[in-house]
């Protein structure tokens, strides 16, 4: 192995090396970031297939291969950077401001060059029809008829008889996943727990006092009932296994949007997995969610020096306690709390990180689960419990921000 | 000490306001920070991801550009304007479009990070405005709100920590107040805000005499609380038995550090890296801080003990030393005050401190005999922590007054020169 250099660093130069014509560096010499972000490692590293060319350091048979990768789509990579101007012509068009055009636009424009080639003289009409779908709202006036439809409870075998969960083996397992990342199984205790929180109270409670640490928040609850209720059929939910089968359901027609199935199948699937522990099919994702719940027990951005737990919490913890003072420097927080009466709401949710996580984490997952995607490793399951709790934090901010703004 | 701070993708980089120096970086995640090779270098950098010991080789430039940003936040944040104190409001529009610029050119390193600013395409073109009178802030400095008579009226300060960006006039004396005793007595507080700023829901607290009272600003900017007191309490109280508070209170930390610090001797720190001080000039500064204090505590700082003891002429090393630390011990004596003398190990000595708690090299043989207490700072680990701080064990390696032995975990934070218990 020779040396080894920065991965963005070496991509800059197998960029310049595939000879591409594009416009894709920037000032600093670097591939555009949310390129490499949403085209180029998604569409033409694939990391999943080429675990080497992922990693952050690189070195020079890594180098070769990468070069030779983008040699092979340099026309396709031209053609789409043609079309991306077009997309975001068209978006100009159609007068939207929301969300990033790069990150939006940049897969779009990679598959319209797979398509179609280069944009042709009808690619100004194939554009406006790209950024309707991107940005149209799925009809969802069928589903509504099918929802209407099914008998008042959908679920009559919510409640079974089953096994004892051994509570303190599943916090073992739990913990051992956030503590090392190692170890990540179809865990039968799991599916145990789950199905014993429909027929007993204080499971939740019972798992996390299993779990090896002291203090963590207050009030960590999955439903707003105990013991566990089967979804409702309609309506908005504050807790997250309350989310009910519509909206369950549109969230799996959004994903599957491409897939053409028909609105009553894709109800079908959903009574199906929401009947399954955690309301998901996937026993990885199952554990992955339940790691999380564990996760969002321990953090309390707004407490600055928390420092207990498993490995991941710690880090976790650390960075959202961290954007938290940033917060505070920057006086959109005064002492932990609101600095304005406007942004009450928004600093108690901070207090109570677990919520909007869950909410997220558990919307993510069921996401992966409907397009049936499994984690590939343990990796990708910690990039999901920090990425999820990145996000919220983001959101946050822009909240207690825009709330300021708002009040100035 | 006021801190600029900047988050760019995977890290945190922090800067002191006043004076230049390196950023201090808190590296959250050094994959997902894949621009740092730009700023530390590509060494450091790869150091770094392979989990080895990095020395940050700093690119000036891009640390001044970040550093720039950085300052564009905290402007936005901290800007003092005052029409009370003639300080003009910054052109906000002006200011978000130069910080949404210097962001667009920073892209590389902003793109996906909590402080990125979507870039508004183009980049808005600033109307110019007619002039109100804010413009024209320094001339219209000296036209003050007159106090409508009562029975008692004053000015409170407000904690600046406490009430949002471009809401309140950042003069001392934006808070006036008034006191009138009808059938209850009644306190109207006046908050003097920026122009156009709304006051609408700002926390307002008044202590006096032992009352509390508690209420909210209406949109101008005032409030009228009615006080817990009978009328003769009222009639009785002195301007300076009022405050009131605005805001969310976050004073009372800078308080109990006030306490701390009344509690503190006066220092007199001897500098001897740049002169030597002659042991006399030293006894008689100290006896006249003891009196500028009024009879406080002193304690004298030698900061170090070797530069200071290379200033004694004609002697070797070891016999120097010997020689300094009598003399300080007769300083000591003379004007009844201890003296610290602050000293370095070599990283051999500090290990074998840290496991033995015994002195290693022959000169700090002699500090450890000459000396009543021995205070030895040990570092832990070289590695900083998500504080950017590194744990410090300070170790009572010697005391002829006590117990010896006892030692306190601390953490240090090498930006800030600051100790604090972990």
């Amino acid at each position: 192995m020779g040396e080894v250099r920065p991965r963005r660093v070496v991509l800059a130069q197998c960029w310049v090396e595939a000879g591409i014509d594009a416009p894709s560096l920037t000032r600093d010499g670097l591939p555009v970031a949310r390129a490499v972000k949403c085209l180029i490692d998604p569409l033409v590293v694939r990391p999943r297939l080429r675990p080497a060319l992922a990693a952050p350091l690189l070195g020079p048979a890594e180098a070769a291969e990468l070069t030779q990768l983008l040699e092979q789509h340099r026309t396709r990579l031209e053609e789409a950077s043609a079309w991306f101007p077009l997309l975001r012509a068209a978006r100009r068009r159609a007068k939207i401001t929301d969300g990033n055009a790069q990150e939006l636009y940049f897969p779009r424009a990679f598959e319209l060059a797979s398509q179609f080639g280069p944009p042709g003289a009808d690619a100004d009409a194939v554009c406006d029809d790209v950024i309707a779908e991107v940005h149209g709202e799925v009809s969802v006036a069928d589903l509504t008829l099918l929802v209407d439809a099914l008998p008042a409870s959908p679920f009559p075998d919510w409640v079974t008889v089953g096994v004892a969960p051994d509570v303190a083996t599943l916090a073992a397992e739990v913990w051992e996943l956030l503590d090392s990342g190692e170890y990540l199984t179809e865990s039968s205790e799991l599916d145990a727990w789950a199905f014993a929180m429909r027929r007993e109270s204080g499971q939740l409670a019972a798992l996390l006092d299993a779990c090896p640490w002291d203090g963590p928040v207050e009030g960590v609850r999955l439903s707003a009932h105990d013991p566990l209720p089967a979804p409702p059929v309609r309506g908005e939910a504050a807790c997250v296994l309350d989310r009910s089968l519509e909206s369950r359901a549109r969230g799996a027609l959004r994903r599957s949007r491409d897939r053409a199935e028909s609105a009553a199948d894709i109800l079908t699937a959903e009574i199906a997995r929401a009947g399954q522990p955690l309301g998901l099919h996937d026993p990885f994702w199952r554990a992955t969610f339940l790691a999380g719940v564990v996760l969002s027990a321990g953090l309390d951005p707004l407490q600055a020096r928390r420092d207990f737990g498993p490995v991941l919490l710690r880090q976790v913890q650390s960075r959202l306690a961290k954007e938290a003072y940033v917060m505070h420097l920057r006086r959109l927080l005064a002492a932990g709390q609101a600095i304005d009466p406007r942004q009450g709401k928004v600093v108690d949710q901070l207090h109570a990180f677990w919520s909007p996580y869950l909410q997220r984490l558990w919307a993510r997952l069921h996401g992966l689960d409907v397009v049936g995607r499994s984690p590939a490793d343990t990796d990708e399951v910690w990039d999901l419990l920090t990425g999820v709790a990145r996000s919220v934090m983001y959101d946050h901010r822009q909240s207690i921000r825009d709330a300021l703004e708002a009040a100035a | 000490m006021i801190t600029l701070a900047l988050q760019p993708r995977g890290a945190t980089l922090e800067w002191p306001l006043l004076t230049p120096a390196d950023p201090l970086l808190t590296v959250h995640d050094p994959v997902e920070a894949d621009w740092l090779h730009l700023l530390i270098g590509e060494r450091a950098y790869v150091d770094l991801v392979s989990g080895r010991e990095w020395h940050p080789v700093w690119d000036g430039p891009l640390a001044a550009r970040l550093r720039h940003l950085a300052f564009g936040h905290w402007l936005r944040a901290w800007w003092p304007a005052s029409v009370l104190d003639g300080v003009p409001s910054l052109d906000r529009p002006l200011l978000d479009a130069e910080i949404a610029r210097l962001s667009d050119s920073l892209d590389e390193i902003m793109a996906l990070s909590p402080d990125e600013i979507p870039a508004p395409t183009p980049l808005p073109v600033v109307p110019a405005a007619a002039a109100t009178q804010a413009d024209y802030a320094l001339v219209a400095g000296g036209d003050r709100p007159t106090p409508a008579a009562g029975v008692l009226s004053g000015t409170s300060p407000h904690a600046w920590q406490g009430v949002p960006a471009g809401r309140v006039d950042a003069a001392e004396n934006a808070v006036t107040w008034v006191l009138e005793v009808l059938d209850l007595p009644e306190i109207a507080v006046a908050v003097h805000l920026l122009p156009g700023a709304v006051g609408t829901g700002l926390a307002v607290a008044v202590d006096a005499g032992g009352a509390h009272a508690t209420g909210t600003l209406d949109a101008a900017g005032t409030a009228t609380l009615i006080l817990p007191l009978s009328p003769a309490q009222a009639w009785a109280l002195n301007a300076a038995d009022v405050t009131v508070t605005t805001g969310v209170p976050v004073a009372e930390e800078a308080a109990e550090e006030g306490g701390a610090a009344e509690q503190a001797p006066a220092l007199l720190i001897v500098d001897a890296t740049q002169a030597w001080a002659h042991p006399d000039y030293i006894a008689e500064q100290a006896e006249l801080l003891r009196e500028d204090r009024e009879g406080e505590g002193v304690l004298i700082v030698i900061d170090s003990l070797h530069s200071w003891a290379r200033g004694i002429e004609g002697r070797e090393e070891y016999a120097r030393l010997e020689l300094a630390i009598d003399t300080l011990q007769r300083v000591a004596n003379r004007v009844a005050a201890p003296v610290l003398a602050v000293s370095e190990q070599t990283k051999e000595g500090n290990r074998q401190g840290a496991t033995s708690g015994a002195l290693a090299s022959a000169g700090h043989r002699v500090i450890g005999y000459g000396a009543e207490t021995v205070i030895g700072l040990y570092a832990e680990d070289e590695e900083l922590d998500a504080y950017g701080e590194r744990l410090v064990t300070l170790k009572l390696d010697k005391n002829r007054n006590g117990a010896a032995g006892r030692s306190v975990k601390l953490k240090f934070h090498g930006g800030y020169m600051r100790f604090r218990e972990a």
